[in-house]
């Protein structure tokens, strides 16, 4: 990994593999069961920046919100050039809808695994179940779908539960209040204008709402589709396979037919 | 002058049973609270507290949210009646949950009416709040630090500018114009305090010249932080802090016989007990502790242990006389407590401030003051005649050195 400074703000960032470049922004776990980046890279250029404050990049007092990180990747992504594949998953799958929202002629295809970031019903309805309020032996079947998949992903060294908490401690800088969306995301999302393709895990528990997904996809427009697999929250972690072979067919025609882009 | 501090969490008296309603912070069902308890509750601390004062013994006052094992919820509100009640008996607020507070005006403004409510009889002190708060107020658990220490520095600014309107545009704190009436009684403002459980913030109370109080971790855990506390004072050149600057709050009875003195005390010890029925998931807070203590109890979590505090478990656990004998308990007859407390005394390197907590759950008002009687009367002078008088001014050489 390597460490650069961009708009004052320093984050270190996983460059690998080759083909047309992606831009890989991790979810809510970090890097360290990073299956999905592992297999883009075999098709991809892959440029994986670790958000502020997860392991391995420093909190920034620059950036304490979701706009602050997008803000700081619209200036990397200026300076790798265009056009790109956006790629987000989970908390990353947010910060990809703002990078996409503010910079919708950025990027030439988008998609976001289980994103987060939207908040579809009322003030006294939670939509996202309070990770805080859940005992601790539930929360990996809350992530990963159900208790033998989060067996195999779950901290085992030192290193890993450190690394388990740093980011546990990033999502709560971003995430605590309000929880886990941004009020401002939902009525913007209709500003992505490239092929975008939503991936959710049917067994998602995560949202409550059962149509959070399919309204993500909604507010984005005719240009976004939307496609169900098997898993849980974390399909970046647990299925990377599938959730890859599904990119690919999305970019085959994305990044093959520009017409399916609205106009910016 | 050593001061006692009279002590009770206005703990509800009626927690239903663990085998209905295991959780007693955060989500315990307010239906579980009866309104006729609570009245005479409060009013019974209220008596408490007033007996102390007429005992002239001080007082102090904390506050929790959202659990049936503390009722006071609001310190400005009840130290508002206790100046009312009280006569003579300094009141301390210990204290301000200030990184939870969204207001530090707002806070400056109250401490400064009940200073002058009092005729100057407040101590204003400020904690940081234990885990669980964070759910009753949404506060966040990151950069509490920063966010504790510009909201004390606010709180200050305010309580001692007279000449008109300041502006704050801070990290976390934005006011146009800052300029409170009432100012307070005591000028510059109160005495300050706060508590702490570990040595690595004792030298930052020491930075800001702050009284420092620990609570309930025996004489162990406390020299270790009033030790942090002297050091940091001579490493900043400072002249030895007076004994005034340190302050322990162990869990105390006094009774006739030892045998009287162990009922009492079992009766004050279901505070312990209560503590251990909050759920580790609502202490372990993002932020709230550094990332490598986290990483520790979730790796212990992982394997199966508890990550509950090994203080509180030892205090539900541990025979009486190993708690006495570790300082997080005082108890037995007035010559038994006299002896306990000229050891802790000397043990931590001397201390000015003693915060015992005497009450809790169904005790009764006349066994707590038959307990605080003795302990004004039989003990107290004495201890401040033989122990605390002689070592502040020298004539007497500690049992144990610091």
């Amino acid at each position: 990994m390597e460490s650069v400074v961009v708009g004052g703000v320093e984050f270190a960032i996983d460059r690998r593999g080759s083909g047309s470049p992606v831009l890989y922004l991790h979810g809510d776990n970090g890097l360290r069961n990073a299956g999905l980046l592992d297999r883009l890279a075999e098709h991809h250029e892959i440029v994986a920046p670790v958000h502020p404050g997860f392991p391995g990049s420093p909190v920034s007092l620059l950036v304490d919100t979701v706009a602050d990180i997008a803000f700081v990747y619209a200036e990397l992504v200026e300076q790798l050039g265009e056009p790109l594949t956006l790629v987000g998953a989970s908390f990353g799958g947010w910060i990809a809808a703002q990078l996409a929202v503010t910079h919708p002629a950025m990027f030439a295809a988008v998609v976001l695994v289980s994103p987060l970031g939207i908040k579809t019903r009322d003030r006294e309805t939670r939509d996202f179940v309070d990770v805080y309020l859940t005992p601790h032996a539930e929360r990996p079947s809350l992530f990963y779908g159900d208790d033998a998949i989060a067996a195999t992903v779950t901290a085992v060294s030192d290193e890993d539960f450190l690394h388990d908490v740093i980011c546990e401690d990033a999502i709560a800088r971003y995430c605590w209040k309000p929880y886990m969306y941004d009020p401002k995301l939902l009525a913007r999302l209709r500003r992505i204008a490239a092929p975008t393709l939503v991936i959710n895990g049917a067994a998602d528990r995560f949202p409550l709402d059962p149509s959070y997904y399919a309204t993500f996809a909604a507010a984005i427009g005719d240009n976004a589709h939307r496609v169900t697999l098997e898993g849980g929250h974390r399909l970046d972690e647990t299925s990377p396979s599938d959730v890859a072979a599904t990119i690919e067919q999305h970019l085959a025609s994305a990044l093959g037919l520009a017409t399916t882009r609205k106009g910016v | 002058m050593f001061r006692t501090w009279i002590f009770s969490e206005f703990g509800y008296p009626f927690h239903p049973p663990a085998h209905l309603v295991m959780e007693n912070r955060v989500n315990l069902p307010s239906k579980y609270f009866d309104p006729d308890a609570g009245y005479e509750l409060y009013n019974k601390v209220f008596d408490l507290y007033r007996a102390a004062d007429e005992l002239g013994m001080d007082v102090m006052v904390n506050e929790h949210h959202s659990t049936s094992t503390c009722l006071n919820t609001c310190t400005p509100l009840t130290l508002s009646v206790l100046a009312r009640e009280t006569k003579q008996a300094r009141m301390l607020c210990l204290g301000n949950p200030m990184a939870h507070r969204p207001d530090p005006v707002r806070v400056a403004e109250e401490m400064a009416m009940v200073d002058v409510i009092s005729g100057g009889r407040l101590d204003l002190g400020m904690i940081r709040g234990v885990p669980q708060e964070h759910f009753a107020t949404n506060a966040s658990g990151i950069d509490m630090k920063e966010r504790l220490w510009e909201a004390i520095d606010l709180m200050i600014k305010t309580l001692t500018t007279h000449d008109g309107p300041f502006s704050w545009e801070g990290e976390h704190f934005h006011y146009r114009e800052v300029n409170i009436w009432p100012r307070s009684y005591q000028q510059p403002h109160p005495p300050l305090w706060m508590s702490t459980l570990s040595a690595e913030s004792a030298a930052d109370l020491c930075d800001r010249d702050f009284t420092i109080a620990t609570l309930g971790n025996g004489w162990a855990g406390c020299a270790a932080i009033f030790e942090a506390y002297r050091k940091r004072a001579a490493e900043l050149g400072r002249p030895a802090p007076p004994a005034e600057k340190f302050a322990y709050s162990p869990l105390m009875y006094v009774g006739d016989s030892w045998e009287d003195a162990k009922a009492g005390i079992k009766k004050v010890l279901v505070w312990a007990h209560e503590q251990l029925r909050s759920p580790s998931h609502f202490n372990d807070i993002p932020g709230y502790m550094p990332a490598q203590q986290r990483a520790m109890l979730a790796k212990v979590r992982a394997s199966g242990g508890t990550a509950t505090l090994p203080s509180l478990i030892r205090m539900t656990e541990a025979p009486l006389e190993e708690l006495i004998a570790g300082g997080e308990v005082m108890a037995g007859t007035p010559d038994m407590v006299f002896e306990q407390l000229r050891d802790f005394h000397d043990k931590v390197g001397g201390f000015g401030n003693l915060l015992p907590l005497v009450h809790f759950s169904t005790m009764n008002l006349d066994l707590v003051v038959r307990s605080m009687e003795r302990f004004a009367t039989d003990v107290l002078p004495r201890f401040r005649e033989e122990v605390y008088g002689p070592t502040v001014r020298g004539d007497r050489e500690m049992l144990v050195g610091a």
